[in-house]
C-alpha cells in the first residue's frame, strides 16, 4: 500500500511536470544558451544514425544540428515574416520585384539572393547588381546562401571566404560578457541576461550581462576557422528594444558608441583608418574610434536636411542611413546608461554628433549583414541620384513598375519600387529630395 | 486496493502506456513519392502547400506561381499570379466550386480574390467589420474550413474568421492568449482540425498549441533531443483519427501524438534518402491520409503515406 502510493505521488509528479509551462524566454539570454538547441549527441535513434552519410555513432561536424554553423542558426533566424530576432527571408518569399522583409538595423541577408539587371539606356550593355555583392556571403548550405565567388578573402585582411559563417562573427556560445567594472572577459560572474537593449539590466556586483549582439571578442578563434583569432573586443553599443521594424513612421536609432571598426577589423584589417589627413595618398576613407567628425562634418551633418536643404539643426539631424559613434571611451554602465537613453525606435532622440567627440564607423555607410545596393552600402552609391522626381516633380522611388519618369532604367536599377523603398526601410520618398543625391552629402554637403 | 478505486494491475498499465507511447498506437508512415513534374523532383525550397479536398489536388504557392498537382503528385499546371495583376502569392484556398481563393500582396497591399481554375480573377472579397484593434492586420496565411476563411497573421499572431461574403466573424489575437511575446517568440504555422480548433506552433519556445472554438488553450512540448522532444517545433496539422503532426525544424523529423498528445513516433531525420528529411517546415495532409511536409534544401515537397491516418 505504501509502495503504491509513493507510486502515485511520483507519478502524479512526473505528469506535472511534463505538463508544467515555463514561460517565454529569450533562447540566447545574452550567453551560451541550450546546448541540445544546436547540437546533437551520439547520432543515433533506434539502432540507426540520425546523419545519413555518417556512421552509427559519430555525429557530424561539431555535433550540430545542421550542415553548417549558419544552418544552425537560420533554422530560427530566417523566416517570411518579420520577427525581432529573424534576420533573413527565404527566397521564396520574396521573388522577383519582392523585396526580404526583415528590417534589422544589420540587414536582411535575403538581399544576398536578389540580383538584378538592367540595360541603362539604349544600345547599352547590360549592367548588374549581383546578389553576392549585397553583403557578407554566410555560407548556410540547407537555406541556399553560399560562399562569395568573387571574393576569396575578407577584403583588407585575409578571413578565407568559404568559411564564413554566423559564428565568424557571433560567438554562438555567448562567453563574452561585459561586467559592472567595464571589462569584458570570457569568464567570471554569470550572464544573467542580453546586455545589448535600452531596458537589458545592468552587469552589477553579482552578475555580468551579455556584450553587444553576442559578437565574439578578443582571442576568439573557433575550431572551425584556426588562425584568425581576433584582435579587438565587441563595440560599445545598445539597440532599441523594438529593433526589427519598418522605418516609415520613426527611425530606429542603434546607440554605436565606441570600437565598431576596431571589431570590423578583425577581419577587414588594412580597412581601419584613425589618422586620415586630407590630401593624402595612400589612405583610406576614416573609419574608427579616433576618426573623429571634427566641426566640419559635424556641422553638415546637423545642418544638412536633404539635397539643397541645409536648415536642419543639430536636435533633430540623426538620419539612420547615417549612423555615426557618439564616442564614449569605455564599457562602464554611466556609458551604457547614456547609451540606453539615446538607442530608441520612437524618434524621441535625434540629436546629431558632435565635433569633437562623435566619429565615423563602417557602419556608417554598410550594413553589417546585408543591403539592397552593391559593396552592402545603406543607399545607392550606382547612380547619380537615390530618388527621382515623378511628372509633378514630387520626389518618388524609381522603380521598373513606376510610373513615367520614375521607370527610367538607369535609375531603377532592374528594382521595383518596392525594392528600392525596402531598401530605404520603408520611408517615404518624400523624407527625401526630388533628385535627392547619395547620402554621402549628409557629412559631405556637396549637393 | 478497493480504496483507492485503481489495482495495481491497471496502475502499471498507465505508467507504461504513459512512458513507452510508442507501442501503445501505431501510425504506418511510409514515404511514396515528391512532388515532381516531367524532368523528376520538383526542387521547391519553403513553399507553402494547399489541398483541394474534392479533387484530391495539391497547389503549391511559390511567390508569384502557384503550380497545381494531380492526386498523384505529378504536375499538371502552371499560374503565374503576377501575369495576371495578382502580385505575388501568400495563401491559397480552393471553394466547394472548385474556384480559387488567393491571398496575395501588391504594392504593400494586401488582397483576397477569387479566381477561376486558371486564375484569372472573378471578384474581390472585401473584409467588412474589421474590429477596431484590428484595423492594420495584415494576414499572410489563410485557411478554408467550413465555408469560413481563417486569415491570420504570423507576425502578429492575430486570427481573422470571415465569411465568404467577407464579414467578419471573430477574431483572435493568440499572442494573448498564450500570453506570449508576438514580437519576441512568434507563431510557426497554423491550421485548424476537424472540429474548427486552431493549432499552432511557437518555435523558439519549443511549445504547440491547441485553441478550441470556446478559445480554451492546451498546450503541449518540451525542449530536448530526444524522441518525441521539440527542438525547433514549426508545422503542425491533425488527421482526421486526432492525430497530430508537428515538423520539427531542427531535428528534422516529423513528430506525431495521438489525440491525447501521447508521443507516438517520428519519421524522417536529416539525410538525402528519399525518406529523409531537412529542415521540414509546413505540413498539410489530406483526407487520404497523405502528409505534404515542406522543407528546405531545395529538397521539394515530400509526401508521406498515414496508414492509420484514412481508409
Amino acid at each position: 500500500m505504501k509502495h503504491l502510493r509513493l507510486i502515485l505521488i511520483m507519478f502524479a509528479v512526473i505528469l506535472l511536470s511534463l505538463g508544467i509551462y515555463s514561460t517565454g524566454h529569450a533562447f540566447h539570454s545574452g550567453g551560451v544558451a541550450e546546448c541540445e538547441g544546436c547540437h546533437t549527441m551520439h547520432n543515433s535513434f533506434e539502432g540507426a544514425p540520425m546523419f545519413t552519410g555518417y556512421p552509427q555513432f559519430q555525429a557530424g561536424p561539431y555535433l550540430l544540428r545542421g550542415t553548417d554553423q549558419s544552418d544552425a542558426c537560420l533554422n530560427c533566424h530566417e523566416g517570411d515574416t518579420l520577427r525581432s530576432y529573424r534576420v533573413s527571408t527565404p527566397e521564396s518569399a520574396m521573388p522577383e520585384g519582392t523585396p526580404p522583409v526583415q528590417r534589422t538595423p544589420g540587414g536582411d541577408f535575403g538581399w544576398l539572393k536578389k540580383t538584378y539587371s538592367w540595360v541603362p539606356r539604349s544600345g547599352a550593355d547590360t549592367e548588374y547588381s549581383h546578389g553576392e555583392r549585397h553583403g557578407h556571403n554566410i555560407v548556410a548550405t540547407d537555406h541556399g546562401y553560399v560562399a562569395d565567388s568573387t571574393l576569396s578573402v575578407a577584403p583588407g585582411g585575409s578571413y578565407p571566404a568559404n568559411k564564413l559563417a554566423c559564428s565568424s562573427c557571433h560567438d554562438p556560445h555567448g562567453k563574452y560578457r561585459r561586467n559592472a567594472d567595464g571589462s569584458i572577459t570570457t569568464s567570471g560572474l554569470p550572464i544573467r541576461a542580453s546586455g545589448s537593449y535600452n531596458n537589458s539590466p545592468d552587469p552589477d556586483a553579482n552578475f555580468s550581462v551579455g556584450v553587444y549582439r553576442l559578437l565574439a571578442g578578443a582571442d576568439y578563434e573557433p575550431k572551425s576557422t584556426p588562425g584568425y583569432a581576433f584582435t579587438n573586443d565587441p563595440p560599445a553599443a545598445v539597440a532599441p528594444s523594438s529593433y526589427n521594424r519598418s522605418e516609415d513612421t520613426t527611425q530606429t536609432r542603434v546607440a554605436y558608441g565606441m570600437g565598431m571598426s576596431e571589431w570590423c577589423a578583425n577581419c577587414h584589417t588594412q580597412l581601419l583608418q584613425n589618422n586620415y589627413t586630407s590630401g593624402m595618398a595612400g589612405l583610406t576613407h576614416p573609419a574608427g574610434n579616433n576618426a573623429k567628425l571634427g566641426l566640419e562634418i559635424a556641422n553638415n551633418y546637423n545642418a544638412y536636411v536633404k539635397t539643397g536643404d541645409m536648415t536642419g539643426t543639430a536636435e533633430s539631424s540623426y538620419n539612420s542611413l547615417v549612423p555615426f559613434e557618439e564616442g564614449v571611451t569605455d564599457h562602464s554602465v554611466a556609458s551604457y546608461t547614456t547609451l540606453k537613453a539615446h538607442a530608441l525606435s520612437n524618434d524621441g532622440y535625434l540629436q546629431g554628433p558632435d565635433a569633437t567627440n562623435s566619429n565615423v564607423m563602417c557602419l556608417s555607410c554598410h550594413r553589417a549583414h546585408a543591403s539592397g545596393w552593391d559593396s552592402m552600402v545603406r543607399y545607392n552609391l550606382g547612380y547619380e541620384f537615390m530618388v527621382g522626381a515623378d511628372s509633378d516633380n514630387n520626389p518618388g522611388y524609381y522603380g521598373t513598375d513606376a510610373p513615367y519618369p520614375l521607370n527610367n532604367a538607369a535609375g531603377a536599377q532592374g528594382r521595383t519600387q518596392a525594392e528600392h523603398a525596402a531598401s530605404y526601410y520603408d520611408r517615404p520618398a518624400t523624407k527625401f529630395a526630388a533628385y535627392q543625391r547619395a547620402l554621402c552629402n549628409k557629412c559631405h554637403a556637396k549637393d | 486496493m478497493k480504496n483507492h478505486g485503481i489495482n495495481k494491475r491497471g496502475l502499471y498499465l498507465i505508467l507504461f502506456t504513459t512512458f513507452i507511447p510508442s507501442l501503445c498506437a501505431a501510425a504506418d508512415v511510409s514515404y511514396l513519392y515528391s512532388l515532381s513534374n516531367f524532368s523528376g523532383t520538383l526542387p521547391f525550397d519553403y513553399v507553402k502547400v494547399s489541398i483541394d479536398e474534392i479533387k484530391n489536388e495539391v497547389y503549391v504557392i511559390e511567390g508569384e506561381n502557384i503550380r497545381v498537382f494531380n492526386p498523384s503528385g505529378m504536375e499538371i499546371y502552371n499560374i503565374n499570379a503576377y501575369d495576371l495583376g495578382l502580385g505575388t502569392v501568400y495563401d491559397l484556398a480552393v471553394n466547394k466550386d472548385g474556384n480559387l481563393i488567393i491571398l496575395s500582396y501588391k504594392s504593400n497591399r494586401y488582397s483576397i480574390s477569387v479566381a477561376n481554375y486558371r486564375g484569372e480573377p472573378l471578384s474581390t472579397l472585401e473584409i467588412r467589420g474589421l474590429p477596431k484593434d484590428f484595423e492594420d492586420f495584415s494576414p499572410n496565411g489563410m485557411i478554408l474550413k467550413d465555408d469560413l476563411l481563417y486569415l491570420y497573421s504570423s507576425g502578429s499572431m492575430r486570427v481573422v474568421v470571415i465569411g465568404l461574403n467577407g464579414d467578419v466573424k471573430d477574431s483572435y489575437d493568440l499572442s494573448k492568449i498564450a500570453e506570449i511575446n508576438s514580437d519576441d517568440i512568434g507563431m510557426g504555422q497554423m491550421s485548424i482540425d476537424r472540429d474548427g480548433n486552431i493549432l499552432f506552433t511557437a518555435p523558439v519556445i519549443a511549445k504547440a498549441f491547441i485553441l478550441s472554438p470556446e478559445k480554451k488553450l492546451r498546450l503541449f512540448g518540451r525542449r530536448g533531443s530526444a524522441p518525441g522532444r521539440f527542438g525547433i517545433p514549426y508545422g503542425i496539422v491533425r488527421d482526421r483519427e486526432g492525430n497530430l503532426y508537428v515538423s520539427d525544424k531542427l531535428r528534422s523529423c516529423v513528430l506525431i501524438f495521438d489525440k491525447e498528445l501521447k508521443f507516438i513516433k517520428e519519421f524522417g531525420y536529416r539525410g538525402f534518402r528519399p525518406e529523409n528529411l531537412i529542415v521540414p517546415e509546413g505540413l498539410s495532409i489530406d483526407e487520404r491520409g497523405r502528409l505534404y511536409v515542406t522543407q528546405r534544401r531545395k529538397r521539394g515537397v515530400s509526401v508521406f503515406k498515414i496508414a492509420n491516418a484514412s481508409n
